[in-house]
């Protein structure tokens, strides 16, 4: 009975322990939109491309799978930013270009320098342009949200 | 004025002492913005520095001897060619401004690239409510955000998190390590929007800013302070040492006129550390609120008129969304409740990954072809003005016609019939509470019940999300003998699960089937193993709590069968403090019954 007791005790503590304050010791890298994970092979050559077609944006960083800095940073140029910041929140992304508006439209918004309610208005319209299939890659996002921003 | 006095005397003694070039840095060792910026503590009459890692200190004495490390910190910072200053700018800033050092940290190249990347502009403290339906969380979670100047939202600001590097524990080996300090606790950086989306998105926890009014002179420590702990570490105790223990010493080292530490000796629970921020005039200039994805979700489901209901459940049900009878206008909210009900279904694991993003693309482009709607700003009930943790009770009643006067303390936290603003409805959780009881006739003392812990949680199920409800609870307890009318005390263990339904938002019906035992010499055959089903109705409206229950007993041993009624209502006086009737009526299988009442307050501190 005693040693029942005292796995009650410690489950009882366990959850509370590992619910208060469960810990993420990777440093918090690549938390978001998991839905979306997975599917990132493409990155490498669309970074080469965003260089080449817009030479504007420096995008010199090497990319891992994830857009997160190891150190847990937001780190390096427009490119580089919009590409880390679309993967980790497409969901919210896709919500907000469907509504024209929204937090992630105005974050980009402030990464390119453009107005965020003229950016809604045009993510709306072209919704059906940028989710132009059910799967797909964050790289062509980012790709087709430069487009319709026209930077 | 007696520091402004204090100040001018080193500040004149400093003068003097340069020109004789002997220095007596006592003055600067023993102030709170070296003891504070060092994270030294008092021990004795000797200091002990927090942080674990011997690097942290650069003198060899030096986590012991503030003195030393002051003196070898100014020799290597005056010295140009020396970059150790790099890796300590709080400490640099503060020796120069007191005329200790000179120089500058613009060739810190990597302490350049960190502050070129997070742009800096303003500190936030963040805490995270509870899980919903999880009243083990109860106690919160925080967290600091370094404001970004960078265009855009707050989104690409960054958050630093103090946690136990845990590496791959988890369970019962996390919760002992973590209690008893057998992991280092590190501080770990990451983009608020991963904040946002762990919290928010998969945890379902709402955010709480609470944006901190310091000087720019104060933000700018607080974020060379973050610096210099980037990888300090520093013995993680998930009681006292904790997140929420380690943002206080922050705060403090930036501001050392603040006392915010103390009292937290034993516990820090996050809200109460949250409280005590709020506590300081002026400390807080902003609050704001960030919903969990399940908030808005509830809220979204509220705000639907019938008509647009019916459509949102046929919508997820036949995945088809042109719901006829609805005009353009009225289509928007059950479309977008739409989307947001699977990406809480994915997250949940209820839905497939294809299927999930098959019906959110169509949920969306249906969405994209209506017009913006503005947007619905909700508001939380905020957690700094929930009651406050510790509780005394007082009450007087009568047990079977006898008479008696008790006392309950409780560290911590709330029970389910406890005022909930700011906590979560149908929630209890109840931590090392005690209740002694004195009995008038006979003068006797008693423990009459210990609870190690309890906890209960009830949700009710609504049209759209059909969520168990629990209970649970661990402790000492006064019985008596229905035979012999003896008493004494048992150790008691139960855990159940069971539905709850709303009946309305003040009035909800419940039914929790447990299994319980008991243990105790007292007992004849010192234990039973019970089925313990319980029915209830628990109301919650406006500033009373009802609840009435039945439970019938169903043991291995004929001692353990009965049935128990219980009634309890609660009235807030104000936020901490409630008077509270109560009234058990007790039916064994065999020998007499038992009745108890009892009236009294419970006062929260």
């Amino acid at each position: 009975m005693k040693k029942i007791l005292g796995a009650v005790v410690l489950t009882a503590v366990m959850n509370l322990a590992t619910s208060a304050h469960a810990v993420d010791s990777t440093g918090g890298c690549g938390l978001g939109s998991m839905a979306w994970r997975g599917q990132s092979g493409i990155i490498p050559q669309v970074l080469a491309m965003t260089t080449n077609e817009m030479a504007s944006h420096t995008i010199g960083v090497t990319i891992g799978t994830s857009g997160c800095d190891p150190n847990g940073r937001i780190t390096g140029g427009t490119g580089r930013m919009m590409l880390a910041f679309l993967e980790d929140n497409m969901e919210q992304f896709a919500m907000d270009a469907a509504a024209g508006k929204g937090e992630t439209i105005e974050t980009l918004a402030g990464m390119m320098n453009v107005d965020s309610e003229t950016l809604g208005k045009d993510l709306q319209n072209n919704f059906a342009y940028i989710f132009d299939n059910d799967n797909v890659e964050v790289a062509d996002v980012t790709l087709k949200v430069m487009e319709i921003a026209h930077v | 004025m007696k520091r402004l006095f204090f100040l001018t005397f080193i500040f004149l003694f400093n003068s003097l002492s340069l020109q004789a070039k002997v220095i007596d840095y006592s003055a600067y060792a023993i102030s709170p913005e070296w003891i504070k910026l060092l994270h030294y503590q008092k021990d004795g009459d000797d200091y002990v520095g927090l942080v674990d890692n011997d690097d942290f200190y650069v003198s060899e004495d030096g986590r012991y001897n503030p003195k030393a490390e002051l003196e070898a910190e100014i020799s290597f910072f005056s010295d140009a060619e020396n970059d150790l200053k790099c890796s300590f700018p709080a400490r640099f800033e503060w020796l120069k401004a007191q005329n200790l050092v000179t120089g500058n940290l613009d060739n810190c190249s990597e302490y350049q690239n960190v502050m070129k990347d997070i742009q800096p502009n303003g500190v936030t403290l963040l805490f995270t409510d509870s899980y919903m339906r999880n009243p083990a969380s109860l106690f919160g979670h925080t967290l600091i955000r370094i404001d970004t100047a960078r265009k855009g939202t707050q989104m690409l600001a960054h958050g630093v998190n103090f946690g136990a590097d845990s590496g791959a524990d988890d369970g019962v080996v996390f919760a002992f390590k973590g209690l008893f300090g057998g992991y280092m606790g590190v501080y770990s950086v990451s983009p608020y929007w991963d904040v946002i989306n762990a919290y928010n998105n998969i945890e379902n926890r709402d955010i709480w800013e609470y944006h901190l009014n310091l000087t720019d002179e104060e933000q700018k420590k607080f974020v060379n302070h973050l610096y210099e702990l980037r990888n300090a570490q520093i013995q993680y105790f998930f009681l006292n040492k904790n997140c929420s223990y380690m943002i206080l010493e922050i705060l403090e080292a930036v501001k050392p006129e603040l006392e915010l530490t103390e009292g937290f000796d034993w516990w820090a629970i996050p809200l109460d550390t949250l409280k005590r921020v709020k506590d300081v005039p002026c400390l807080i200039d902003d609050i704001n609120y960030r919903p969990a994805r399940y908030t808005k979700l509830q809220a979204q489901i509220d705000e639907m008129s019938d008509a647009q209901f019916s459509a949102f459940k046929q919508g997820i049900k036949e995945h088809q969304y042109e719901m006829e009878g609805l005009t353009e206008e009225e289509k928007v909210l059950p479309l977008e409740t739409m989307y947001q009900y699977y990406q809480y279904e994915y997250t949940a694991g209820e839905m497939e990954l294809k299927e999930y993003r098959k019906n959110s693309f169509a949920v969306l482009r249906r969405r994209s072809k209506l017009a913006s709607l503005p947007e619905q700003k909700l508001k939380g009930e905020e957690p700094s003005n929930a009651h406050d943790s510790r509780q005394i009770a007082f009450s007087g009643g009568e047990n079977r016609h006898l008479s008696y006067m008790e006392i309950a303390l409780r560290p911590a936290y709330t029970a389910l019939t406890d005022n909930n603003f700011g906590l979560i409805k149908g929630a209890g959780l109840k931590v090392l509470e005690s209740k002694w009881r004195y009995y008038m006739q006979r003068h006797r003392l008693v423990l009459q019940q210990f609870t190690i812990l309890d906890i209960v949680a009830l949700t009710p199920t609504d049209s759209v999300f059909s969520p168990w409800s629990y209970s649970s609870g661990l402790e000492l307890k006064r019985t008596y003998n229905s035979r012999t009318l003896d008493e004494g005390t048992v150790a008691d263990a139960h855990f159940g699960m069971g539905k709850t339904l709303g009946l309305a938002d003040w009035l909800w019906l419940y039914g929790i089937l447990s299994v319980g035992g008991e243990y105790g010499g007292f007992l004849p055959r010192n234990q039973f193993v019970a089925l313990e089903p319980e029915i209830g109705i628990f109301s919650n409206f406006e500033r009373w709590r009802w609840q009435v229950s039945a439970q019938k007993n169903i043991a291995t041993q004929d001692f353990g069968n009965r049935l128990l009624y219980k009634a309890e209502a609660v009235f807030d006086i104000s936020k901490n403090l409630a008077v509270v009737g109560k009234y058990e009526n007790e039916r064994p299988e065999h020998g007499y019954n038992r009745q108890e009442f009892s009236f009294g307050f419970r006062y929260n501190f």
